[in-house]
């Protein structure tokens, strides 16, 4: 809980220096672009729309989640053998305009493939499994699966892409931001992942 | 007539898959045909930084990305266009031998 | 100071000859079979290493070269843009004696006796081979230009198609270049060395015309009909980044340069001259390959059987790199070369160990463009040994162009360079 406030406070410090600061915006977004139809447009799309379901959405995510993910990726905190190489060379600023970027894209949202499985995780995403003690992820995630400052959104991400980092978390593969997730997920059934994930591609 | 048919349907069948699983490709020749990835990724996939190496990569793994880069799953700058060069049994033997190499 | 380092190499490569007799008959007396590469360039050094890695060292290999180093041309275009240095491009030989056992020397070859299977350098030295390995690269045709003929003239109108003193020295004349000043290049008719070369070459003088000199023009006088190799990238890219600097024309056949007055003769279009002139001229196999009657196709490539790159005039000599006929749709391209090199030394190795050669070759080529300093465009194709057709065929459905030009290429494209080299010479 402590490592979560502790994570939460120093997101809202982000947010509120970004709320002060002057009108970097048009620069920023002038170098976000060009940073995306350099380098990330290949596997996440020029609008962060992302044409492939192996790379995962960045339309709409949070701006302070993307700079954190990136630093993490540059830090090694997060590893990533293809966003390693991509990351190297970005410093924070550039980070947060791309965050920046992202955020203001939109992405249109397609059907579930599996509309059955899809309810399954609508009932998991909002109510949990009190007969497993799994939490509801909308208690974090928010009932839209939209996030907050401090949490990703989920809400149009690829099902293989969500369902991927759920199962790094029980695993421990992914090494950041598992502190919770991993506790969490601990308590999924392989059904129960794929379900969510299933459920959040088409929210 | 239509007995004898279907037995020796399926015993082709059977024949073509146990081959297909067992094709026995000139160890030699898979060692060739990996060098050919070397001037991007590495002698024996050992890469330099700033490309992904091959060496003792999994065979699954590797053979999961051709295929993704083959089908279009996998957006890339090049590896698509290099992967649809390879036949599949190609991709499979070349991928073999990358796992073998010491990282 | 080289003659110890050649006598320190030359021990080295006779004590690893005797090290690695293990699985050669004879023991003692450093017999193993021999090797003599000739160019120690994509191709030689890259056939050089792989002889000995896959003989398991047990193949003896002599490389001659004449350069200490090994210099670039891949990547040699930025030098002459400003972004990279010398340096950058350059990587000595030393690893291949240090690590591969290798026995290189500084030379020059200036006869080859087929017969007796001896290679003569100049310094009066022989070399015996049981195989011979040529990767000349091309021969300026410079006497097709008979003002290049001239005393001086060479010295003033640069190629610099060979990496090395002609780079800093053509970067040196558009430094010294006055604002408002025009630079023109050459291009003969195809086949030539390295398709795009010219075309990046142009952007990167046109990117430093931009910085620095932005009122000079950038000439580009081509002999085809039309760009040889990522025509409308390199067209999109010179209208998009450098209107009014570059103009392309096609059509422009070079008969006659006058070193005097920087002047351009054609055959149908009008004289022109320019601040500096970037000639090239029509090119073929290195000269020691032509000299020893190997260029059977025009007098100018040299014809070989694409499983063994041995020519298809002379026993036991194999040829590679930008000197051969190619098989259609090949480029003439260094990393072609080292692919040429690994096929070559698969085969070469089964030969002299009597095993069998590799049926099917199949390899790819990648060719990176640098439109500006960082933004690159690429060509790849993957290219099949047909039995029927008796050559390499590219792969249907296979290779392409770049969509557009993009930063992240031009990352991928300087790994590309420090892999390469690596494979190359390390």
């Amino acid at each position: 809980m402590r490592i979560v406030a502790t994570a939460i406070k120093g997101l809202l410090y982000v947010a509120a220096a970004l709320a002060l600061s002057p009108c970097w915006a048009q620069a920023d977004e002038a170098r976000a672009k060009k940073i995306v139809s350099g380098v990330c447009f290949v596997c996440h799309g020029a609008e962060g729309e992302s044409a492939s379901e192996v790379f995962p959405r960045l339309a709409g995510q949070h701006a302070e989640y993307i700079a954190k993910q990136l630093d993490n990726f540059k830090s090694g905190k997060r590893k990533s053998t293809a966003m390693a190489d991509m990351v190297a060379k970005l410093t924070p600023d550039e980070m947060l305009a791309l965050g920046k970027y992202f955020e203001k894209q939109s992405a249109p949202v397609e059907p579930a493939k599996d509309p059955a499985l899809a309810a399954v995780g609508q009932y998991i995403y909002h109510s949990g499994n009190k007969f497993s003690g799994l939490a509801a992820c909308a208690s974090c995630h928010g009932p839209k699966a939209l996030g907050t400052v401090a949490l990703p959104r989920l809400a149009g991400q690829y099902a293989i892409y969500t369902e991927t980092q759920l199962k790094q978390f029980h695993q421990r593969e992914r090494t950041n931001d598992n502190a919770v997730m991993h506790a969490i997920v601990s308590k999924m059934t392989a059904l129960e992942m794929a379900a969510v994930a299933e459920y959040l591609s088409s929210k | 007539m239509k007995k004898i048919h279907t037995a020796w349907t399926l015993a082709l069948l059977l024949v073509a898959a146990s081959a297909s699983q067992a094709q026995a490709v000139d160890p030699l020749q898979a060692r060739s045909w990996a060098a050919g990835c070397a001037n991007c990724h590495g002698t024996n996939g050992r890469a330099e930084p700033g490309m992904e190496s091959l060496a003792g990569v999994s065979q699954e793994d590797i053979v999961k990305k051709m295929q993704d880069y083959k089908t279009g799953r996998r957006p890339a700058t090049l590896m698509h266009q290099i992967s649809k060069g390879y036949s599949d049994d190609q991709i499979q033997a070349i991928a073999a031998y990358f796992a073998a190499q010491k990282k | 100071m080289k003659r110890r380092q050649f006598i320190q190499t030359a021990s080295w490569g006779s004590a690893a000859g005797v090290l690695g007799l293990s699985g050669c008959a004879t023991v003692g007396s450093g017999s193993g079979p021999k090797v003599v590469v000739v160019g120690g360039g994509y191709g030689g050094a890259t056939a050089a290493k792989y002889v000995r890695m896959w003989s398991d060292y047990g193949i003896q290999v002599t490389l001659v070269e004449p350069n200490a180093s090994f210099v670039s041309c891949p990547i040699s275009n930025l030098v002459i843009g400003g972004s990279k240095t010398m340096g950058d491009i350059t990587t000595p030989y030393d690893n291949l004696g240090k690590r591969h056992g290798v026995n290189v020397v500084r030379g020059f070859v200036t006869q080859i006796d087929a017969e007796k299977r001896l290679v003569k350098l100049a310094d009066g030295s022989e070399l015996s081979y049981d195989r011979l390995i040529l990767s000349p690269g091309v021969d300026l045709m410079m006497d097709t230009l008979p003002g290049m003929g001239k005393p001086g003239a060479q010295d003033k109108i640069l190629h610099a198609w060979k990496a090395g003193p002609q780079t800093l020295a053509l970067r040196q004349q558009l430094e010294a270049m006055p604002d408002g000043g025009v630079f023109a290049i050459t291009i003969p008719l195809a086949p030539y060395r390295c398709p795009p070369g010219p075309y990046e070459r142009a952007c990167q003088v046109a990117n430093y015309f931009s910085k620095a000199k932005p009122k000079s023009k950038v000439l580009i006088l081509d002999e085809n009909d039309d760009v040889t190799s990522k025509g409308p990238l390199f067209k999109k890219a010179w209208a998009e980044r450098y209107k009014g600097i570059i103009e392309y024309r096609s059509k422009h056949k070079l008969v006659d340069v006058d070193a005097a007055t920087n002047t351009l003769k054609f055959e149908f279009n009008d004289d022109l001259k320019a601040n500096v002139l970037n000639v090239l001229p029509m090119m073929r196999a290195g000269d020691i390959a032509v000299k020893t009657g190997l260029a059977t196709a025009n007098k100018r490539w040299c014809e070989v059987d694409f499983l063994t790159f041995e020519s298809k005039a002379a026993k036991n000599i194999h040829v590679l790199g930008d000197s051969i006929q190619v098989a259609p749709l090949m480029p003439k391209s260094g990393h072609m070369a080292n692919q040429h090199g690994k096929t070559c030394a698969a085969a070469v190795v089964a030969l002299l160990t009597g095993k069998q050669v590799n049926a099917m070759p199949i390899y790819n080529n990648t060719c990176y463009s640098f439109v500006s300093d960082e933004d690159v465009v690429h060509v790849a194709s993957v290219h099949r040994y047909d039995a029927e057709k008796k050559t390499m065929l590219t792969v249907p459905g296979s290779g392409g162009v770049s969509s557009a030009a993009n930063e992240l290429e031009g990352r991928y494209a300087l790994a590309w360079a420090r892999n390469i080299w690596a494979d190359t010479l390390a």
